[in-house]
């Protein structure tokens, strides 16, 4: 094409070249650029939280009109759950009593003597949300990359990046995320990992036939040596479980903490993460 | 550096940060289906057809790099696409007619090139099931936003655009000056 040539052709090299580096240095965690972009990013977000300030009336708004309908029957729908679970009898209520119930049978107190920061969650701006979410918390508050961040119910995620007033959370649903997790009521440690939005973790290896398993089962960080996780942080409960050729077990874990309305979170200062 | 110059930057920045704020304070919050319009890409693709592929190119990439910087993506990527749309509507209108409707075509462009390049560095949640969604909603935005941006950049770069005098809408065939 005769438009490309001469300058405009080695420019666009050129702009290749320059967006491949910086997307390889941010993806890579080269500490001098991350270091640079926190800067950037901490330099935005007072910005970014004052317009959305400004703008919150109008969205707000927005929304209800929008929305109505939707939330007509989100009302509904609530109401008519709520009728059943008035039903219900209480051994059978929600999975945060499930979860209650065996955290008392297991005796586990869980993360009551870190110090911890809570911190809220900011909308995530752009059409294309990822595994992570942004809190109103950064180093300014205490907050390091690599904190494990919780809610009331169980594990959340970790803190990957942080500006002065920012953080950003990685979930453990993301599929690229791992950790050690242990089945309460056995030995069996092993590891989990995410596997996508309102997906359930897996965990594939560790858990031989020999393991007792059943649907239900709580499982918890395994706080092994040098874990970034304290131990006992509940994961989630075994949704499904299934055999693989190799005779290992392999757990269908639904997340404790609902990673889809997450509007607070606990960031623990923990020692190892750091 | 002559004063036009430093007028000519400063109000490029005064737009280009008046764009992002009405982004994350307002547009973003906008939602249909879910879905928000992209006024920063709609800018990059009228920084492009304004200004030509150079001006449009150093636009978009700053454009993507705020745009990055905020929503959470690997710095770098929203750069490259913002830049990479902006450039070709620079190169491949310049001898066509320059009206408000070539806007939502390229910032179609540019959306698919975001995705596809976030595909290549491995960031697969990009593309999902609903991006014809997200393509609908963003088009439908950008031909609400186009004609006012394009007015905004024009402001911004004034005589120092490439559009030149002609018929209405119409620009004459010239080639926009390199770096």
């Amino acid at each position: 094409m005769a438009i490309f040539q001469g300058r405009s052709r080695l420019t666009l090299v050129l702009l290749v070249l320059v967006t491949v580096t910086l997307v390889t240095l941010d993806v890579r965690n080269v500490e001098p650029f991350e270091q640079v972009k926190n800067a950037a990013e901490g330099a935005l977000g007072p910005v970014v939280g004052g317009a959305q300030r400004a703008g919150r009336p109008v969205v707000d708004a927005w929304e209800a009109v929008t929305d109505y309908d939707e939330l007509k029957a989100e009302n509904e729908r609530l109401r008519d759950e709520l009728d059943v679970e008035r039903g219900r009898d209480l051994a059978n209520a929600s999975a945060a009593e499930v979860l209650k119930s065996y955290l008392a049978e297991a005796g586990i107190q869980y993360v009551t003597d870190i110090p911890s920061t809570t911190a809220r969650v900011v909308r995530h701006l752009g059409n294309f949300p990822d595994f992570t979410v942004d809190v109103d918390k950064g180093s300014s508050a205490g907050v390091r990359t690599g904190m494990p961040a919780v809610t009331s119910a169980g594990l959340v995620g970790r803190v990957v990046d942080v500006s002065l007033s920012r953080s950003r959370i990685r979930l453990i649903s993301d599929p690229e995320f791992e950790l050690g997790v242990r089945l309460v009521g056995t030995d069996a440690v092993a590891v989990a990992r995410g596997t996508g939005r309102d997906q359930p973790l897996v965990v594939s290896e560790g858990i031989g036939v020999s393991v007792p398993v059943h649907v239900g089962m709580l499982v918890t960080t395994s706080g092994i040596d040098r874990s970034v996780y304290p131990p006992d942080v509940p994961v989630g409960l075994v949704a499904e479980v299934a055999v693989d050729p190799g005779l290992n077990q392999v757990l269908f874990v639904q997340p404790a903490a609902s990673l889809d309305s997450l509007n607070f979170v606990t960031i623990l200062f923990y020692d190892n993460a750091l | 550096m002559t004063a036009e110059t430093i007028r000519t930057a400063l109000r490029s920045a005064l737009v280009l940060f008046s764009v992002f704020v009405l982004q994350v304070g307002l547009l973003d919050g906008l939602r249909i289906a879910g879905r928000a319009p992209e006024p920063l890409l709609v800018l990059a693709a009228a920084g492009g057809l304004v200004g030509g592929w150079w001006r449009g190119l150093r636009l978009g990439f700053v454009a993507g790099l705020l745009y990055d910087l905020v929503a959470g993506t690997p710095l770098g990527l929203a750069a490259f696409a913002y830049a990479l749309v902006a450039a070709a509507a620079g190169l491949l209108t310049g001898y066509t007619v320059r009206m408000w409707w070539l806007v939502p075509p390229f910032v179609a462009l540019g959306l698919s090139a975001y995705v596809f390049a976030g595909e290549v560095v491995g960031q697969d949640h990009l593309f999902d099931d609903r991006f014809m969604v997200t393509l609908g909603v963003v088009e439908l935005w950008s031909v609400v936003l186009a004609a006012p941006t394009l007015r905004l950049v024009r402001w911004a770069w004034g005589g120092a655009a490439t559009v030149r005098a002609g018929p209405p809408g119409l620009r004459a065939p010239v080639r926009t000056p390199g770096p």
